[in-house]
C-alpha cells in the first residue's frame, strides 16, 4: 500500500540519463585528467645559492706564528732583526716609525717600541721588568698588561681552540694571542659580512610601517621577485606598493 | 611507458568496482546499453581520481622512488650492526649516484661519559656571518633554496628582545656600532619540545644530548618545526640542491647525509665531527673565538669554566626547554667598547 504511490518515482529519470549530470561529469574528468597531466609544480622563484668562496670560511688561524728568531726577505736574503739592529739603536723613548713605516701602531696607550720589544736583543720580546721571551711565547708577554685576559685564555674562556675538544683522541690547537690579533692594533678590523639569508621568513618583517624601517634591502617579503642570481648584493627592487 | 602500465594497473583494479557500479540500476543478466554507460562512467571517474592520486609519483626522479630496500628498512634504534650495514650501503650507492663520488658514510655512536654543551660570546661576535656559511658547506644543505641552520640576529644594543632582531643587516662592514649579534641554532635541549611531539618516533635525543632525525623515517608532518622555541628545525620543501662538487663526502647517518626532499633536518652539532673529538665547523671558522664546544662532564673543559666562572643565559629560560646551548658576556667590555657600553648605560 504504502509503497505504490512511490513507485512512479523510480521511473521518472534515473540522474543518469539527464544530460546535464554528463557535462558535470566530463568537466570533472577533464580537471583531473589534467592534474594528471599538466605540471603541477608551483612557480614561486627559487633565489640562487649564496656567494661564498671557500677562502671566506677557512678555518685556518688569522696569523702564523713567528719563527724565533723572526726571519723576514730583505732584498733577497733571509734576515733576522738583529743583522740590522746590531747597529741600528734603539731609541727607547721614540713613538715614531721611521723605518718599518708598514707598522700601524694602534695599542691603546702602549705606543712605544720597547714596551713589548727588547731593546738590546731585536729577536727578543722583553716585559717591563726585563724579562725576555722568545716571539713564541708572546702570549707571556701580553700578560703582563692584560691579566684578566690572560687568566680567560688560560682557562679556555677567551680565544680559540682548533683541533680536538677531547685531548685523548688528538691535539687541541690552542691559538696564543698573536694567532688571532695583530699586536700593533689589536682591536679587529669590521670586516664585509657574508650574505644574509634568502629564503628566511621569519623575525620582525620589516614594511613601511614598522617603526625601524630602514629599508632592510634582504628581506625576501619585500623582494616583489626574489633574486634569480647568486649575487647576494644585487639591489632589492626598490619599487615598492 | 609508466603512464601506460599504471593505466593499466588502474583499470584492472577497478574492474570489482564496475560490477558493483550496476547495482543502482537494472543489473540483470544482460547488460543493457544503460547500464554500461553508468557503469563506464563509474570506471572512468574512479580511474581519473585514481590518476590524479598518483601523479605525484610522476613527478619523483628515478633515484627518488622508495625501492623496496628503503620502504622495509628498520626505525634506527631497532637496527642491529648489519641492518645499519646494509642501510649505509644503500645511502652510499645513492650518493655515488647522484653526486659521483663515493662518500665515507659511517653510524658513530655517542660517547661515553660526554654530554656536549655549546657556549657563545656575545661580546666577541661581530655577526659575520661566517659561521652559517662553514655549517653549510659541512652539513650538506640545500644550497638553492638556501637552508642555514645558523640565524644571525642583530640586535639593538640594550636589549635581549629577540623580537628585535633582524636577520637581514646588509652593512659594508660588520659590527655596527649600535648593535650586538646573537646567533641561534639548535640549542639541543635537554627536555626538547620538538621529540615530544613527532608522531613516529623520528627524531629523539642521543645519550651525548644530540637531538637527531632519521631521514629515512621523518614523515615530514613539521609538528617539530612548530614546537620548536628557537626555529631551529629546516624543511626540505623541494628537492635540496647541492653541487656535485661541494658535496662533503665525509658524513654520517645521523647528521650530513644528503636529505630527500620532505623531511625536516636541523643542527645536529656536526656530531660525525664531534662524536670523534673534533671541534663543530661553526667553531672553526669563527673569527673571534666567541664559539666555545665541549664536553659538560670533564670540570676542565672550556665549557665547564665558562659555566663556572661567567654569567650566563640561556635563550627563552621560561619555556622550559632547558638548552645546552648557553650565550654569555665578557666581564667588561673591551676597552675599545666602553665608550659605547657607557652611552648604552
Amino acid at each position: 500500500m504504502s509503497k505504490k504511490p512511490s513507485e512512479p518515482n523510480y521511473q521518472i529519470t534515473h540522474p543518469l540519463d539527464r544530460p546535464v549530470i554528463w557535462i558535470i561529469a566530463l568537466v570533472f574528468f577533464a580537471i583531473a585528467a589534467g592534474f594528471f597531466f599538466l605540471p603541477t609544480g608551483n612557480s614561486i622563484p627559487i633565489p640562487g645559492p649564496a656567494n661564498v668562496s671557500p677562502a671566506d670560511i677557512n678555518p685556518a688561524p688569522r696569523f702564523k706564528v713567528l719563527s724565533d728568531p723572526p726571519k723576514a726577505m730583505i732584498n733577497g736574503f733571509e734576515r733576522t732583526c738583529m743583522d740590522c739592529h746590531v747597529i741600528i739603536d734603539a731609541k727607547p723613548h721614540s713613538t715614531d716609525l721611521h723605518q718599518h713605516a708598514n707598522i700601524k701602531l694602534q695599542h691603546g696607550l702602549n705606543t712605544r717600541c720597547v714596551n713589548c720589544h727588547d731593546a738590546k736583543d731585536r729577536n727578543k720580546l722583553a716585559t717591563l721588568d726585563n724579562k725576555t721571551f722568545d716571539y713564541a711565547q708572546a702570549s707571556q708577554l701580553c700578560a703582563q698588561c692584560h691579566g684578566p685576559v690572560y687568566r680567560q685564555w688560560e682557562r679556555g674562556i677567551h680565544g680559540k681552540t682548533l683541533g680536538y675538544w677531547d685531548t685523548k683522541l688528538g691535539k687541541a690547537e690552542k691559538l696564543t694571542c698573536t694567532q688571532c690579533h695583530n699586536p700593533h692594533h689589536p682591536r679587529f678590523d669590521p670586516i664585509k659580512p657574508l650574505p644574509g639569508p634568502n629564503t628566511l621568513r621569519m623575525g620582525e618583517q620589516d614594511t613601511e610601517d614598522t617603526p625601524h624601517h630602514d629599508g632592510h634591502k634582504k628581506n625576501p617579503l619585500l623582494l616583489p621577485q626574489a633574486p634569480e642570481t647568486t649575487d647576494s648584493h644585487l639591489p632589492a627592487n626598490e619599487s615598492k606598493h | 611507458m609508466n603512464q601506460n602500465t599504471k593505466q593499466n594497473q588502474e583499470s584492472s583494479s577497478n574492474t570489482p568496482a564496475s560490477v558493483g557500479g550496476c547495482s543502482g540500476g537494472s543489473c540483470g543478466d544482460k547488460p543493457t546499453r544503460r547500464s554500461f554507460l553508468r557503469t563506464s562512467a563509474v570506471a572512468a571517474g574512479g580511474l581519473a581520481a585514481a590518476m590524479a592520486a598518483l601523479k605525484p609519483l610522476m613527478e619523483l626522479e628515478s633515484e627518488d622512488r622508495p625501492t623496496v630496500e628503503k620502504f622495509l628498512q628498520k626505525h634506527y634504534k631497532e637496527m642491529d650492526g648489519d641492518e645499519m650495514q646494509t642501510a649505509l650501503t644503500r645511502i652510499s650507492k645513492e650518493v655515488e649516484k647522484r653526486f659521483d663520488q663515493r662518500p665515507d658514510i659511517r653510524d658513530i655512536k655517542p660517547m661515553d661519559g660526554v654530554e656536549f654543551v655549546y657556549a657563545l660570546n656575545l661580546t666577541r661576535c661581530i655577526g659575520c656571518r661566517k659561521c652559517v656559511h662553514a655549517c653549510v658547506a659541512e652539513n650538506n644543505q640545500s644550497r638553492s633554496p638556501e637552508i642555514q641552520y645558523i640565524r644571525v640576529l642583530e640586535m639593538p644594543r640594550g636589549t635581549t628582545n629577540v623580537e628585535k632582531g633582524n636577520h637581514h643587516y646588509d652593512h659594508p662592514t660588520v659590527p655596527s656600532d649600535d648593535h650586538y649579534y646573537m646567533p641561534v641554532q639548535c640549542h639541543q635541549c635537554a627536555n626538547p619540545p620538538c621529540v615530544k611531539v613527532c608522531p613516529v618516533e623520528a627524531t629523539w635525543q642521543e645519550a651525548d644530548g644530540i637531538t637527531v632525525i632519521d631521514y629515512d623515517w621523518c614523515i615530514g608532518c613539521r609538528y617539530c618545526e612548530a614546537a620548536c622555541p628557537y626555529w631551529a628545525r629546516r624543511f626540505n620543501f623541494t628537492k635540496p640542491k647541492l653541487p656535485k662538487k661541494d658535496l662533503n663526502p665525509k658524513m654520517s647517518y645521523l647528521s650530513n647525509r644528503p636529505r630527500p626532499k620532505g623531511v625536516v633536518e636541523k643542527c645536529t652539532f656536526c656530531l660525525h665531527r664531534t662524536r670523534e673529538g673534533k671541534m663543530p665547523a661553526c667553531l672553526e671558522v669563527c673569527p673571534t673565538g666567541a664559539r666555545k664546544f665541549g664536553n659538560v662532564l670533564d670540570p676542565e673543559s672550556e665549557v665547564s669554566q665558562i659555566l663556572k666562572n661567567n654569567r650566563v643565559f640561556v635563550l627563552k629560560e621560561e619555556v622550559g626547554t632547558l638548552p645546552r646551548f648557553f650565550y654569555y658576556f665578557d666581564e667588561r667590555y673591551p676597552a675599545s667598547d666602553e665608550a659605547k657600553a657607557d652611552k648604552t648605560a
